[in-house]
């Protein structure tokens, strides 16, 4: 940690917190996230939560926080890129945090409220929803907080329900290699409505880009989110992304996280608070890493109240050298009798170089409730493999067909077909290569 | 629901029935922990100089290392200097026969139910009693002695076989590797040592019961068991402790070594003092326990029953070594009152086509904590290796918690492993079925603990198998959830 300490990042980050202008209402909640973050630095390997994740490797490069905006003709041609094929949706386009007029269609004003968050004079707004049961010791947090710089806010009135997804396409762009601190807001006003499909893409010729990006949502009493998180990055991309959820009484709450081969390191945080009863939650992830990758998955789920019902689902395929680390916590309360939680962690290590380390976390304070979960880690069925091929399949096709049986649980889920589509498509674009190298013996 | 208030009013009043003290003269050492004490626990025992060399090792290792912090629990603050590091019965000359021990001890012996005189073949077990830190006499000794079967106390040991403890002791469990091993390494008193020579099967159960009696001592005892090449023993740990309103340190070590071929079973059935009803008093459990299967097709055995002490700390662990080798774990804690039980295991699969399984039953009631915390860990040689887990927790009542902290590691895409846990309570349609048919609550919940418990409790001896039944169902008498 100490030698972490003296990184030329901590240092820039140290500098950059002294320098910046005045923080309006927020000075308080930043200068203690400041000194939380100053006191013990960047995560290492000896935090529990950062057992396997040594992002120490990717903070040792030249950062700079300087972003430039890219030519318009770029910015359209990307963001047309990054559309999905055959969805019909709402877009919101940000541009380094901020957001582009041009480029977003959005529906009627009366459906919603947009702000950047540098304008949002009123500080509760990424301060009520902050749980106490979320985020403590969490430094990378810490230091979003202390020095985020900008994002969106948007809010969805109460007992509006939005007639198409929203696509949020962040776009970070600059000409050195970026570390770039960003954070979101999105509430949920009561009996509303919305599904949300996010990606992050960066523009930025073969440099390096670090996001440390943070997202507070609030869904309150009996809304609904759909969230998509698709995680399709390039090579030298650094994802670290924290999403707070509160959820308020009958409230549902969906997500769904993507990981794609591309980035060499994900981290996810996802902490879900059911801050009242009968609420649904479901979190469902697949993860596929790739060669060299390094994705950590890390959930929580807070049981408060009575009568939640959890339900958590994340698979993983690894390839080549890929490193996959899942950490699921379910709390559950005293309070919070009646509880169903139910969590899955499969894992499927299609190289004998990949590795996984999987922790599934129970801690249960309530007696009447159902709570189990389930995890395992291995490699095809041999039988499975040779039912298929002894009715004629070829052994890359039955491959590919177990893969696919083994992301079902989670892809049958997607309610929207476009995404599913446009999921599954990136998902077999990505494997294709890789099996000629996977024939290793699984009959040895 | 008033007549759940006053089972669990009963349950909660219910005594710690091994709680007397026996009134024995003793040999107690200063209290205080410093480089004399090693020397003087080590001249008492006529220990030979690579002995004390050792421990002395292990007393700067314990010095350089620092409390955990990743426990579940708050940890006590521990005064190692407040600790008396040795006590023994006084008159610990050289028995010849059962006819020379105070009488005191035997009747004490008695109570606990164990079967010291050798007349009692029936009983078939042969037993080495350790009391405080002294082994005080070991059963059975000549006829094991024919087929070449080592059962003696670790001090006896290091005096008559030399060679093999120097061998093998701190292989498995080095000085250094945690800070309470360290602290046994510097001043183990006495524990027990088991030899089984090459092809030999062990024709009785080994046994041996350990009990702290006096006052602001700490218990380490340090057991060490080898199985030669296709021997097969299998070995049963039990323990008890007075009542006493401070807090006791039991920080035991236990290594097991499998030989090619050789299969040991480990049984415990733990029922140190656990404190009054408020969370006084109590015994720290705080014990390392590790197996290496050294050779192909070995295999270790762990099973528990943790109903015991205040705070249980331990995670007997097997080092999966030689191919083929398998490791076993099953274990049932049971948590009252304000115990607090943070245990597990760790399965580390180094060698190929090696197997695990895992079998974990918690039981919270009261205020009790129960955590299962454990590691399965398949290397890159772990070829074809695979791992079973299930670790199932049961609530009774409230107030009290179920917490599981499994790691998964595979860095071997041929090795498969399967880990699933639930948390339940016991259902009121259960209980109402064995109600209907005539069967009261209390034993209605007696049978359905048992049956939850059924698959770890098969797995014990005979002799322990009843006594594990017997106190599962007073631990948790009356306690409908």
């Amino acid at each position: 940690m100490k030698k972490l300490s003296k990184s030329p990042l901590y240092q820039q980050l140290v500098d950059a917190y002294n320098q910046r202008n005045s923080d309006g209402n927020a000075a308080q909640e930043r200068e203690q996230a400041f000194t939380a973050f100053v006191e013990k630095g960047f995560p290492s390997n000896r935090d529990e939560d950062w057992k396997f994740t040594n992002i120490a490797p990717f903070l040792a490069d030249d950062y700079s926080f300087e972003l430039q905006e890219p030519a318009a003709a770029v910015l359209e041609n990307t963001v047309q890129q990054a559309r999905i094929p055959g969805l019909d949706s709402y877009t919101l386009v940000l541009v380094n945090g901020k957001i582009n007029g041009t480029l977003s269609i959005l529906p009627d004003a009366s459906c919603f409220k947009l702000q950047q968050l540098s304008e949002v004079s009123d500080v509760n707004y990424f301060n009520t929803y902050k749980s106490e049961h979320v985020g403590a010791g969490n430094r990378m947090l810490a230091l979003n907080t202390a020095l985020f710089n900008e994002g969106y806010l948007l809010e969805v009135p109460a007992s509006i329900v939005w007639d198409k997804p929203l696509h949020v396409i962040q776009l970070f762009a600059g000409e050195q290699n970026l570390f770039i601190q960003n954070r979101n807001v999105l509430v949920m006003g009561r009996f509303s409505g919305l599904e949300v499909i996010e990606s992050v893409i960066s523009l930025k010729d073969g440099r390096k880009l670090f996001v440390n990006n943070v997202t507070q949502v609030k869904v309150a009493e009996q809304a609904s989110l759909i969230q998509y998180q698709i995680q399709h990055n390039q090579a030298e991309d650094r994802l670290i992304d924290f999403l707070e959820v509160v959820q308020e009484k009958n409230s549902r709450y969906d997500h769904f996280s993507f990981n794609l081969p591309g980035a060499e390191l994900i981290r996810n945080n996802l902490e879900i608070v059911l801050n009242g009863s009968a609420t649904e939650t479901h979190l469902m992830g697949l993860y596929l890493v790739g060669d060299h990758q390094l994705t950590d998955n890390h959930t929580a789920i807070h049981h408060l109240f009575p009568n939640c019902d959890s339900n958590e689902i994340y698979k993983g395929v690894l390839l080549g050298k890929g490193k996959a680390v899942f950490n699921g916590k379910v709390f559950v309360e005293r309070p919070a009798q009646k509880t169903n939680a139910f969590q899955q962690n499969n894992n499927l290590l299609l190289s004998d170089k990949a590795q996984v380390f999987a922790k599934p976390q129970l801690e249960i304070f309530a007696d009447d409730v159902k709570c189990s979960h389930g995890c395992t880690v291995g490699q095809f069925d041999p039988e499975s493999l040779f039912y298929l091929r002894s009715r004629g399949i070829g052994e890359d096709s039955a491959r590919k067909l177990l893969v696919e049986a083994f992301m079902f649980d989670v892809t049958q889920r997607i309610t929207n077909e476009p995404v599913k589509e446009y999921v599954q498509s990136l998902i077999y674009e990505k494997m294709e290569n890789s099996f000629a190298d996977t024939n290793t013996s699984v009959y040895g | 629901m008033e007549k759940d208030d006053i089972m669990l009013d009963q349950l909660a009043n219910k005594e710690y029935e091994f709680g007397f003290v026996t009134a024995i003269d003793m040999d107690i050492s200063e209290t205080g922990l410093n480089e004399d004490t090693v020397r003087f626990i080590s001249a008492k025992k006529n220990e030979p100089q690579w002995m004390l060399d050792w421990r002395m090792k292990g007393y700067q290792a314990f010095q350089q290392q620092e409390m955990p912090e990743w426990q579940n629990f708050k940890m006590p603050e521990m005064d190692f200097q407040a600790i008396s590091y040795y006590a023994a019965p006084k008159q610990q000359a050289k028995y010849a026969s059962l006819d020379e021990v105070d009488p005191e001890l035997l009747r004490t012996f008695e109570k606990l139910g164990i079967p010291m005189s050798e007349q009692k073949q029936l009983a078939g077990v042969a037993v080495d009693v350790v009391f405080d830190s002294v082994s005080v006499t070991t059963t059975y000794k000549k006829h094991l002695n024919e087929l070449g079967i080592i059962f003696c106390s670790i001090s006896e040991a290091v005096r008559e076989h030399p060679e093999l403890v120097q061998k093998y002791l701190g292989s498995v469990v080095p000085h250094t590797d945690n800070v309470f091993a360290s602290l046994n390494t510097a001043v183990f008193s006495d524990g027990s040592f088991v030899y089984i020579p090459k092809g030999v099967r062990c024709p009785m159960e080994l046994s041996t019961y350990f009990r702290i009696n006096a006052e602001n001592t700490g218990q380490f005892e340090r057991t060490l068991i080898i199985a030669d090449e296709d021997s097969y023993v299998s070995y049963l740990e039990g323990c008890t402790a007075p009542m006493r309103d401070e807090n006791q340190l039991h920080a035991a070590v236990v290594e097991l070594i499998a030989m090619k071929g050789a299969e040991i079973k480990y049984s415990t059935v733990q029922n140190w003092y656990p404190g009054d009803k408020e969370g006084k008093g109590g015994i720290f459990n705080f014990v390392t326990k590790r197996g290496a299967c050294r050779g192909a097709h070995s295999k270790i055995s762990w099973t528990q029953v943790e109903t015991g002490s205040a705070i249980t700390w331990k995670y007997p662990s097997i080092l999966l070594q030689g191919d083929y080798s398998a490791g076993e774990f099953y274990s049932v804690a049971v948590t009252n009152h304000m115990q607090i039980a943070d245990t597990g295991t760790k399965m580390h699969h180094i060698g190929a086509h090696t197997k695990s399984r895992i079998i974990s039953k918690g039981i919270s009631a009261g205020k009790g904590q129960n955590s299962y915390r454990g590691l399965v860990q398949m290397g890159p040689r772990a070829a074809y290796s695979r791992n079973f887990t299930q670790c199932d927790s049961l609530l009774i009542g409230d107030l009290c918690g179920a917490h599981t902290f499994p790691y998964i590691e595979s860095k071997n895409n041929t090795a498969t492993i399967e880990h699933e846990a639930t948390t339940s309570k016991i259902g009121e349609d259960q209980v109402f079925y064995l109600n209907q048919r005539g069967i009261d609550s209390e034993q209605a919940i007696a049978l359905i603990v048992n049956g939850y418990a059924k698959d770890v409790l098969n797995q014990l001896p005979m002799e322990f198998a009843v006594e594990a039944q017997k106190l599962l169902s007073l631990t948790l008498e009356g306690s409908v959830g």
